[in-house]
């Protein structure tokens, strides 16, 4: 961008700011007969502004939705597969100890092992999970 | 306007405006919640916390329909019940028969709120015209979601006024009944021998074509006997049939 350019730039963004400061200053009474006298369609302006102002709001959204898609797939690809080298006892011991605090989670966990003869893999999970939500350490300490 | 439900507020934050938008891996993402899909053998989705993280595990052996509701599921939980862990069982996820109170119950509507948004799924579903599992095919490929959960929530914002039966061999399993129609409208525990619903309960065909039954065909009421309802019928997973009930009399819609 040339050196005139950026003057003429901030000119018009000067004069933009100062017109929306005129408007911003006026009672809603004013602005409608200021309309009127123009010949504009106050009802017109009202559902484009909205639709401007939806449109904004939406595209706003969707460049976050595509940063969250974007993290989700760095976060699957970083990988995150910590198991701890310990017996299975051992190792449900200390989800025991998580769940201890919770007794809605313990209830579930219970009867989930229940169901399904205690699986070594859903343990396994558990603590994966547990250990990258920082809540133990990956040597199985509860932080 | 209708006021927006919080899933719904979630998806508007998003910018979705249309079925294809609803990444749900991305959706959980922006939430804080990454969602693994691997094999579990106790549960089908469970969600562990912590401060503002989670991770969300979802079965990947069942069905793609089911692993999105699923993942829908805990979402919820995690909307709505932040600072505690879940661990969810088939029985726990799409179950309508728990009380509306119930976690698992209040996780489910995040769920159907947020896979198949009101302000998205009612335009589609009016544009089809019908109540009917034509319909539920047309949105739950639009949607990715299940033939029972397009169903409830078609009967829920749909063109029609309706409801859904779920029956077994056993008989009624559960029952969808929106809040418009009177409770009056108590359906039947068993299928009438009239009922082309008994057709698809025991595997003569896989659906039933819509047509006109006597009301008393489906309720234990007095005055049944006087209207007509429209029944229509379909085979679901694990031997269940689902049976849409229209009401064509505007009369039966009246409080008593």
């Amino acid at each position: 961008m040339s050196k005139d350019q950026k003057n003429m730039r901030e000119k018009l963004e000067r004069l933009s700011n100062s017109l929306a400061d005129e408007i911003d200053a006026m009672t809603d009474e004013e602005f409608q007969s200021e309309l009127e006298e123009a010949g504009e369609d106050i009802t017109d302006i009202a559902s484009r502004t909205r639709t401007l102002i939806s449109n904004a709001m939406e595209n706003i959204g969707h460049k976050k939705l595509i940063a969250a898609r974007a993290g989700y797939e760095h976060h699957k690809s970083a990988g995150h597969d910590n198991i701890l080298q310990w017996s299975h006892k051992r190792k449900q011991k200390l989800i025991n100890q998580f769940s201890q605090d919770d007794n809605y989670f313990e209830q579930k966990l219970t009867m989930a092992a229940r169901n399904e003869g205690d699986s070594e893999f859903d343990i396994d999970s558990i603590i994966e999970d547990l250990i990258e939500l920082g809540i133990i350490d990956d040597k199985g300490n509860i932080k | 306007m209708k006021q927006l439900s919080p899933a719904e507020e979630l998806l508007k934050e998003l910018g979705i405006t249309t079925a294809g938008d609803i990444d749900i891996d991305a959706i959980a993402y922006h939430v804080g919640a990454y969602i693994k899909y691997r094999p579990l053998d106790g549960c089908d989705g469970r969600i562990i916390g912590a401060d503002d993280r989670a991770v969300i595990s979802v079965n990947n052996r069942i069905i793609p329909t089911r692993m999105r509701f699923t993942a829908g599921h805990e979402l919820g939980h995690w909307r709505h019940h932040r600072g505690r862990s879940f661990i969810c069982r088939a029985e726990d996820i799409g179950n309508p028969l728990k009380g509306p109170l119930d976690p698992e119950r209040v996780a489910d509507n995040y769920a159907a709120d947020l896979l198949m948004p009101r302000y998205l799924f009612e335009p589609l579903a009016n544009e089809t015209g019908k109540t009917n599992f034509k319909t539920v095919d047309q949105l739950r490929k639009e949607f990715q979601t299940s033939i029972t959960a397009t169903a409830i929530r078609l009967v829920e914002y749909g063109p029609e006024s309706a409801m859904l039966v779920c029956h077994t061999m056993g008989g009624r399993k559960w029952f969808y009944r929106p809040k418009h129609i009177p409770d009056k409208w108590f359906p039947r525990n068993d299928l009438d021998a009239e009922s082309y619903a008994i057709d698809v309960l025991y595997g003569k065909m896989e659906r039933s074509r819509r047509v006109l039954m006597g009301a008393d065909a489906w309720f234990d009421r007095w005055d049944a006997k006087k209207y007509e309802v429209f029944e229509e019928s379909c085979a679901t997973l694990n031997n269940e049939i689902l049976t849409f009930i229209v009401f064509k009399d505007i009369e039966m819609l009246e409080l008593e």
